[in-house]
């Protein structure tokens, strides 16, 4: 059998000569045989183990999905709408005084690993959301609501306390909801050099935002306007700063949102004002005591005046007045 | 060579020109506002001016130019046509409107702005338009249906809600103008029966 075995492998080492054959020269080659296999066995092993936690940890965790959310309609109907709110005319009392604030996260807020959006950056965005406001001349105050202060799930009972808390007439709440996910892309493939796990950009991620504001009327429930700012970005990255490359583009996200956020809410500002001007009948306008009367000579009327005056001259110039 | 008809010569119109520059002379004078400006609460302490004045006083540049050219062009028209009783109208309508605001709005703090005037030039203007025979008696009967449209505009449609191009939130203030188109609709009635009464009393 063995000298079979020579036959099929003339060529493998030590070549040994067939004419040398001894007992002891062929204990020595059984040995190192052995010592072959065991080596074979434990270089598989070794192998398949590292290729067991490689794999797992780069190559076959695929379609890895991170959702952080709020939920407005938790927040204002926690009993899954059994409850409905009858809205009614809202009476708005010029200048308006209008509280912002985010919409608190509700137990089940999402399956991610990131932390939620932190309390300063809430801020943040609220100030942005807060500019368009300032900027409207019917706005006399605006007041930046911290989320500690409302009640998960607190719906309107919630919005009154804070009514009376912060002496506003509107509030705006905002929510966000924000899903990332992660691919591997063709050039994952380069890992198996472990040189590509720390240079090739094979995870690609993308991070899709939205965050919406809706401007409620606390007295009358009603629900006077809406605008969402909405943000998708793709990325990609080696595995080892794909977790960092997720937080920032969470970050990006949400800025990118908030800026589109703020343009949707100035159209949206825009519009009720028409709505308000062209529907009187949905809306009813009072103005606060001590407010501040003037004219409303528009140019319209300066125009119309301004031909009245030149008919007026033609006519004088003509000797027909 | 004969003179020329004595309507065609535009004359120099001194009181628009003195209620327009007063406008601006004061806006130039940011100090005036806290003396002049209509506050009631001013005026319930005996203020008794600031009803007159405060019409004087405006909210922004916008503001001033939209108003100081509305009594512009409606003075000037006015003061084409020798009205001698323009000059006591001048006088009197801006206490009616001011008294009108302080007792019909209550709730209104501070008040700003010549609009109310100007509506009551542009009544003024047009109820004295109605007497000529030509096509300026019907250019004048448009602008006098105009003026009751446009408040009721105001009052419905919510137009007093977001006045643009202002720093802070200015409700219009429709008692300022119903009170102007009213006062100047009394003064000319009350001048034309004046004129009739006489007309009357002359001995043939």
């Amino acid at each position: 059998m063995v000298d079979h075995f020579y036959q099929l492998t003339p060529s493998f080492p030590p070549t040994l000569d067939s004419t040398q054959k001894t007992k002891a020269n062929h204990q020595d080659y059984m040995k190192y045989i052995a010592q072959l296999t065991a080596g074979l066995i434990m270089s598989l092993t070794l192998l398949t183990t590292g290729c067991s936690t490689f794999t797992d940890e780069f190559i076959f965790q695929n379609n890895r999905k991170q959702h952080q959310a709020n939920n407005l309609f938790q927040y204002l109907y926690p009993n899954k709408g059994e409850h409905i709110d009858t809205p009614s005319i809202p009476v708005l009392s010029l200048p308006l005084r209008v509280g912002i604030a985010f919409v608190p996260d509700c137990a089940h807020s999402g399956n991610s690993q990131l932390a939620p959006l932190s309390e300063s950056k809430k801020m943040e965005l609220m100030k942005e959301v807060s500019k368009d406001f300032k900027a409207m001349p019917f706005v006399k105050s605006i007041e930046l609501i911290p989320t500690t202060y409302l009640a998960p799930e607190g719906g309107f009972a919630n919005l009154d306390q804070l009514r009376t808390m912060y002496d506003i007439d509107v509030i705006t709440l905002i929510s966000y909801d924000q899903v990332q996910f992660t691919d591997h892309s063709l050039w994952s493939v380069s890992y198996w050099t472990v040189v590509g796990l720390y240079v090739v950009q094979g995870e690609r991620n993308e991070t899709r935002t939205m965050l919406d504001a809706a401007v409620y009327d606390i007295a009358s429930r009603k629900m006077l306007f809406r605008g969402p700012g909405i943000s998708n970005i793709k990325a990609s990255a080696t595995p080892f700063n794909l977790e960092r490359e997720l937080r920032e583009n969470s970050e990006k996200g949400f800025a990118s949102a908030s800026t589109n956020l703020v343009t949707a809410i100035h159209t949206q500002l825009d519009e009720f004002r028409d709505r308000v001007r062209s529907s009187p009948e949905e809306y009813k306008i009072v103005h606060k005591k001590g407010y501040t009367g003037g004219g409303s000579m528009g140019s319209a009327e300066l125009s119309l005046l301004a031909c009245a005056g030149l008919s007026f001259l033609c006519l004088r110039r003509n000797k027909t007045l | 060579m004969p003179a020329p008809k004595q309507n065609t010569v535009i004359r120099l119109p001194v009181l628009t020109i003195i209620m327009v520059s007063a406008a601006f002379i004061l806006a130039l004078l940011p100090q005036s506002v806290g003396w002049l400006q209509y506050d009631r609460s001013a005026i319930l302490s005996a203020q008794l001016w600031r009803l007159f004045t405060g019409h004087w006083i405006h909210f922004s540049m916008s503001h001033l130019l939209y108003d100081a050219g509305a009594v512009g062009i409606a003075g000037w028209i006015i003061e084409q046509n020798r009205r001698p009783d323009f000059k006591w109208y001048c006088l009197l309508a801006p206490w009616v409107i001011g008294l009108a605001c302080f007792i019909f709005a209550p709730r209104m703090e501070f008040y700003g702005g010549l609009s109310g005037i100007a509506t009551g030039l542009l009544v003024y203007m047009a109820l004295q338009g109605l007497r000529e025979r030509t096509a300026w008696r019907w250019i004048c009967t448009a602008i006098l249906c105009s003026v009751p449209l446009k408040i009721y505009c105001e009052s419905t449609a919510g137009q007093t809600l977001f006045a643009s191009g202002m720093d802070q939130h200015i409700a219009v203030c429709i008692t300022s103008h119903v009170a102007g188109a009213l006062s100047a609709l009394g003064w000319v009635t009350m001048v034309n029966c004046q004129k009739t009464f006489r007309l009357r009393n002359v001995p043939c």
